[in-house]
């Protein structure tokens, strides 16, 4: 028997290299690519000499970035507070409806149509109308973000409450355990999987509809700068504003499954 | 008769689906003593592992009585006498986030038992199943024969005064469940508990058993009760004894003619 366990840890620790291969061709591949990406567009860019209001270079655009960050660092961090308040309230939102809807089938059955039709509208929409009512400032924004990001939360949270396997109920039932014990011992790691996939997709949501949201109304944040320096015809400036946005969603989307590696490490 | 420490008394279960009402099991009528090792063979379908979930009070019988040490419940069998029974699962049923020793120990965890002493008594059960050096690994890092090994001590760590087995070595290859069964006897002759075995595998029951129930399907019913007469300590030399031969023929010979009956 020893022997096969030996076998067993041997071949575990070729798959552990394999991995380990792996691990750096992922980080790698990426950067590589993205570099020339960049150099075709600068190539493209300067061979077709496209004027530097329709599209400038990478390095211009790198240039502008840093040059200009003092201006556009305030305007990036209006927007991490929108995101950041908006993500954490839609998620907390989602979960915790998620789990009840998934205990409580009736409560399902009664909100369910109205999740739909949020995830259907268009709610940038109705932002103009919300600042009107509510103010140019933070609210409006976050609660349109919250109203964007909690259904994706809350939909895939259900679902993994939906899916745990029946022998592990069975386990919870054969110790006659609580409802607490089985919600907290059981659903909640059986689901966090699915949990973490609502709250990327959430992550993505929050991001893109923070930047809609500048885009539709007030003066401040990457969205409504974006919007300005193109209608100033400062293209540079503008995809400053949007490689700043790309960096802070990368960041955040990074951080996010970073916390999910740490949290499902069972998993492997 | 001396009591027992379990007895079913005319349990029925009946499912209704929208199509259709199945029968899984028709007056079953089973009697297990204090610290007996009983079987439960037959054809899957049967119902057999709806049987140990009724004692165990994870599945409701439609009707029937049933007694534990003398005491008689109908259709809710209170959470201290459920807590006096470990269930060990056909598929071991771990839980992958937790590791082994966790999962050893979250019975304890759950019915709030777990102290200071609980750690040694987990030590002294991984030594008993050679697993101290994988206290810490998780179980998609262990083979299938480990994982059912932490299976069965989850089961045993609340000292159960009865364990239900429902086919636990089932998924393992031959030679790995013979050492399994093996094992079980040893520990069964060291704790004396009772145990309802539930098993497809003929010779598995007769090789474990004092006492095997065989059953049929369509109705789940019992159809024969068959006493094994072979002391314990048992040598696993009596697989090739004539009378062994003999008692796997008769039950073979009963879920043979279940099956025919079945193609019809």
């Amino acid at each position: 028997m020893s022997v096969s366990y030996a076998g067993n840890a041997r071949e575990l620790k070729k798959i552990n290299r394999k991995r380990l291969d792996n691990k750096w061709v992922n980080i790698i591949a990426p950067i590589v690519l993205l570099f020339i990406l960049f150099a075709l567009w600068e190539l493209l860019v300067v061979a077709l000499k496209i004027p530097i209001w329709a599209l400038d270079k990478p390095t211009g655009i790198f240039k502008e970035l840093f040059t200009k960050f003092g201006e556009i660092l305030p305007h990036a961090l209006i927007s991490l507070q929108t995101l950041l308040t908006g993500f954490i309230i839609g998620i907390a939102v989602g979960i915790i409806l998620g789990g009840i809807l998934s205990n409580f089938p009736i409560v399902d059955k009664a909100i369910s149509p109205f999740v739909i039709f949020l995830v259907c509208t268009p709610l940038m929409t109705l932002v103009p109308l919300m600042m009107i009512w509510l103010g140019f400032g933070l609210l409006p924004k976050v609660i349109a973000v919250v109203l964007q990001t909690f259904p994706i939360v809350m939909m895939n949270t259900a679902t993994g409450f939906a899916n745990v396997d029946i022998e592990r109920k069975e386990l919870m039932l054969s110790m006659k355990a609580s409802r607490i014990a089985t919600f907290f011992r059981v659903l909640v790691p059986s689901a966090l999987p699915n949990i973490f996939t609502g709250i990327k997709l959430g992550c993505i949501f929050a991001t893109t509809t923070t930047i809609a949201v500048e885009f539709v109304g007030g003066n401040s944040g990457l969205g409504s700068q974006i919007i300005k320096h193109t209608q100033y015809m400062r293209t540079g400036l503008a995809f400053a504003c949007i490689f700043t946005v790309a960096i802070i969603s990368i960041a955040f989307y990074g951080a996010v499954s970073l916390a999910e590696k740490y949290a499902v490490r069972w998993k492997e | 008769m001396s009591a027992a420490k379990i007895k079913m008394e005319k349990i029925n279960k009946v499912f209704k689906t929208k199509r259709q009402t199945i029968v899984a099991l028709s007056d079953i009528d089973i009697e297990v003593g204090e610290k007996e090792f009983i079987a439960i063979v037959g054809p899957s379908g049967c119902g057999k592992s709806t049987i140990i979930r009724i004692i165990n009070d994870i599945i409701k019988p439609t009707s029937g009585d049933i007694y534990i040490d003398g005491n008689k419940f109908g259709k809710k069998v209170p959470r201290e006498v459920v807590r006096k029974m470990g269930f060990i699962f056909q598929q071991p049923n771990l839980l992958p986030w937790l590791t082994v020793r966790g999962n050893i120990e979250l019975p304890l965890k759950v019915f709030g038992e777990y102290n200071s002493a609980s750690k040694d008594k987990t030590d002294v059960l991984l030594e008993m199943m050679g697993l101290k050096e994988y206290q810490n690994a998780y179980p998609s890092a262990l083979s299938g024969g480990m994982t059912q090994r932490v299976g069965v001590l989850r089961a045993m760590i609340h000292n159960p005064e009865i364990l239900l087995m429902d086919e636990p070595f089932g998924a393992l290859d031959e030679k790995l469940r013979e050492q399994m069964d093996i094992k079980l006897l040893e520990i069964w002759e060291r704790l004396q508990q009772t145990i309802v075995f539930i098993t497809h595998n003929i010779v598995e029951a007769v090789l474990l058993a004092s006492k095997i129930y065989v059953m049929n399907t369509n109705p789940g019913r019992i159809v024969e009760k068959i006493e094994v007469d072979f002391p314990y300590p048992r040598d696993p030399e009596i697989l090739i004894d004539p009378k062994f031969i003999a008692y796997t023929n008769r039950i073979v010979s009963l879920i043979g003619e279940l099956h025919l009956k079945e193609i019809k």
